[in-house]
């Protein structure tokens, strides 16, 4: 387990982060990636899919691209700075599959929290999550890109129902997943004492939002981290366990 | 998200869709995309319908009047998403018990057959 803590200042807000991963208790290697730069305002996890080098390589790829971007604060240019990273390693992710691995698809979910100023935005592809927690309330930033989510949006099955379907693990979209990628892209205002989460699906199919909801909340972001990851895998995680946690403070 | 700009995040999510589906082009997405948190960035309030609209998306209607319209259920996997030619499923591991029990099972199945035959 990795626990690192991280702190910078914007215009009149402040935040502080922590982030962790952990390959869980069936795994026998750890397909997720993440990056936390605080110092530009850009935390991304990103959950491989294709086994050993496949889904570890992809989202290494997609954690690899996004860490070259230079520090931006106009959030429309750097959205479109992070849309282009992704369209790019998805179609080296189709080519290094047809080249190097005989036709294998190899593809990563990916979730990306930007800020700038007093400002946020969230882009994203696949199944891993953003959440908000905000005034005692955790809210959904993101939308899954996943059989079950096209499904509840239908009216087929209900939330809770999703949970326990043949076909929770069936993304739609994923980077390297298809030949064309389409991100989408939430915006938000920056709130002193929110919580912002971004996690893989190894963590939400592990405990619930309200058990999300209820221990967020601690001292420091490392503290929240340390919390959610012990109850994630506490019950013999299945799968890799990503998360980083985002506390938004004043000056 | 329900409290920030409810109606920019809904016309973000509109325009996505209509690209992913083919509807608009990716420089018309991006070109929207821009004008929705440019418009939020200068006034600091929700994005209002028809503010900076730089294209409403076409949603084009193909209606056939030979035939009758049938609503069919949606499809368990494409939906929305026809463009993705690959859908990912992140694996399933079968523990080793699973497999042993599994080859226990053929096993007795085969002794099963030859001895029937030979009885038989």
């Amino acid at each position: 387990m990795k626990i690192t803590e991280n702190k910078e200042n914007a215009i009149l807000l402040t935040w502080t982060s922590a982030e962790a991963t952990d390959v869980g208790a069936k795994r026998k290697i750890n397909e997720d990636s993440m990056l936390s730069r605080t110092d530009i305002g850009l935390w991304v996890v990103a959950d491989g899919m294709g086994g050993h080098a496949a889904g570890d390589v992809a989202s290494q790829m997609v954690v690899s691209a996004l860490s070259q971007l230079k520090p931006n604060k106009d959030l429309a240019d750097f959205v479109d700075a992070i849309e282009d990273k992704l369209l790019l390693v998805n179609h080296q992710l189709r080519k290094h599959g047809q080249e190097a691995l005989g036709g294998r698809t190899l593809g990563t979910t990916v979730i990306s929290l930007f800020f700038a100023d007093t400002m946020g935005a969230c882009v994203w592809a696949g199944d891993s999550r953003a959440y908000l927690f905000r005034e005692g309330q955790l809210s959904r930033i993101s939308h899954d890109h996943s059989a079950v989510q096209e499904m509840i949006d239908s009216g087929m099955i209900t939330q809770e129902q999703a949970g326990f379907h043949p076909h929770r693990n069936v993304i739609t979209r994923a980077v390297g997943g298809g030949e064309k990628l389409f991100p989408e892209v939430r915006v938000f205002t920056l709130q002193a004492g929110d919580w912002y989460l971004i996690c893989s699906d190894g963590l939400y199919n592990e405990i619930s939002e309200e058990v999300i909801a209820a221990h967020i909340v601690q001292a420091t972001p490392t503290e929240s981290v340390r919390v959610l990851l012990e109850k994630a895998l506490a019950p013999g995680a299945l799968d890799n366990v990503t998360l980083i946690i985002v506390k938004v403070g004043e000056i | 998200m329900k409290n920030d700009y409810p109606n920019a995040n809904a016309r973000l999510a509109e325009v996505a869709k209509s690209w992913a589906e083919g509807e608009v082009s990716h420089d018309e997405w991006r070109k929207e995309r821009r004008s929705v948190i440019a418009s939020l960035l200068s006034s600091r309030r929700d994005w209002l319908s028809g503010e900076n609209r730089t294209q409403p998306p076409k949603r084009a209607k193909t209606i056939n009047s030979t035939l009758p319209t049938i609503k069919v259920p949606p499809n368990l996997l494409a939906g929305s998403d026809a463009q993705v030619s690959v859908l990912l499923t992140a694996e399933v591991e079968a523990t080793d018990d699973d497999v042993l029990l599994l080859a226990l099972l053929l096993l007795v199945m085969i002794l099963t057959a030859i001895l029937l035959l030979y009885v038989m």
